[in-house]
């Protein structure tokens, strides 16, 4: 049964995080992010949630805390933005080739040089190369189901890497639209138990996690990375095909819009496809 | 599959490595040959030695074994010949010289 609501991208990642309930979440505070840890650290406050807010003093040590939490064999979320995901940078490569499928709420936003704080994809395209899937949401209510899909995608054995959920910096993040929300027990029946093979804390097996890897051990490791992304294509498509099902909602790799006969083709990310749909003729 | 650490090695292709390198054992550290690192090499006698065992804890990559009390040549899988034992033994039973001269 869809509830419908009004929130913001932020309220409704949080809500998602919230109906999602992981294990652990390291964040810090940026601008456009801020209300995620914000809204979901009210919900660790009241109970509603089991989940462990660990306040980091930076975004380093925010991913630092995923990482070592998923490594441990836990579920981790964070959230960011901007100059906050820039300092997570080194932790982004480590998460992603020690294959550690974090989960976090992107809010693009510029980065600095002349300051600004508003909305561009210059922090998340420079982790494009990163070895994390990157999820883009045109609306509120993509944010909201892109992170409830995202840790089946990340965490499925054939994949196994972190995965981004990114939206609009104020735009889709701060503006309040209507949204279709799915109820708690559907959610965390569609997101399932955080099940990894081996961790940390599986006492029977010891593992040792990041180890060194010289030239010809780290080469083929890159390889198991990229083929992993590969693999990722089919595994989202089986997740949205699920998603479809409880939803409703149809989600592929793309969204086309009137590409049957066209002559052109623009590829857009995020919120500005509503003005690319908006700008059709035959639409108007 | 599952490899064991010591059934990988530079020449495993991608699909029979560990995903993201993990290990899923201990102790895999003595597979790895550090002992060619060494340009200088302890030289243990044997007869000069009176087994005070000074020399075993202060070696720092664990290269001297002992056995029934009494300590052995060095392990030179993993004598990295940083001099220490050489510097603590107080019998001068170990001498400390260029490798390979």
């Amino acid at each position: 049964m869809a509830m419908k609501n009004r929130l913001s991208g932020n309220e409704a990642v949080a809500l998602a995080m919230k109906q999602i309930n992981p294990d652990v979440m390291g964040a810090f505070p940026i601008t456009p992010s801020t209300e995620i840890p914000q809204y979901f650290a009210t919900y660790v406050a009241n109970g509603e949630v089991d989940t462990e807010f660990v306040a980091v003093e930076s975004e380093h040590s925010a991913m630092s805390t995923c990482f070592a939490v998923e490594a441990a064999g836990a579920r981790a979320v964070t959230a960011t933005s901007s100059c906050g995901m820039a300092l997570m940078w080194e932790m982004l490569y480590v998460t992603a080739s020690s294959r550690l499928p974090v989960t976090m709420a992107l809010v693009n936003r510029a980065l600095t040089g002349p300051i600004n704080i508003n909305n561009d994809h210059s922090d998340s395209m420079g982790a494009r190369d990163s070895g994390w899937i990157q999820i883009y949401s045109e609306t509120n209510q993509e944010a909201y189901d892109n992170f409830v899909q995202a840790m089946p995608i990340g965490e499925n054995k054939e994949v196994r890497l972190p995965v981004m959920v990114c939206q609009d910096g104020f735009i889709t993040s701060h503006a309040v639209e209507n949204i279709e929300l799915l109820e708690d027990q559907t959610v965390k029946d569609f997101v399932g138990e955080y099940q990894p093979e081996n961790y940390l804390l599986k006492k029977e097996n010891p593992l040792a996690v990041g180890p060194y890897d010289i030239s010809n051990y780290y080469m083929e490791h890159k390889k198991q990375q990229a083929e992993a992304m590969k693999n990722a294509k089919a595994v989202i498509l089986s997740v949205a095909e699920k998603f479809e099902k409880i939803s409703g909602r149809h989600y592929g790799l793309f969204e086309e819009f009137e590409m049957e006969d066209a002559e052109f083709a623009l590829i857009i990310i995020g919120f500005q496809c509503r003005n690319g749909k908006g700008n059709d003729p035959y639409h108007a | 599959m599952i490899r064991k650490a010591s059934e990988i090695n530079e020449s495993t292709p991608w699909q029979e490595m560990t995903v993201g390198g993990e290990i899923y054992e201990g102790g895999t550290s003595t597979l790895v040959n550090t002992g060619d690192w060494r340009t200088m090499v302890p030289v243990f006698h044997e007869e000069k030695c009176n087994h005070c065992m000074l020399c075993v804890p202060y070696c720092p990559d664990s290269s001297i074994p002992v056995k029934d009390g009494r300590r052995l040549d060095f392990d030179f899988m993993h004598c990295k010949g940083c001099g220490i034992c050489y510097k603590v033994c107080p019998c001068k039973a170990i001498s400390f010289v260029k490798e390979g001269v």
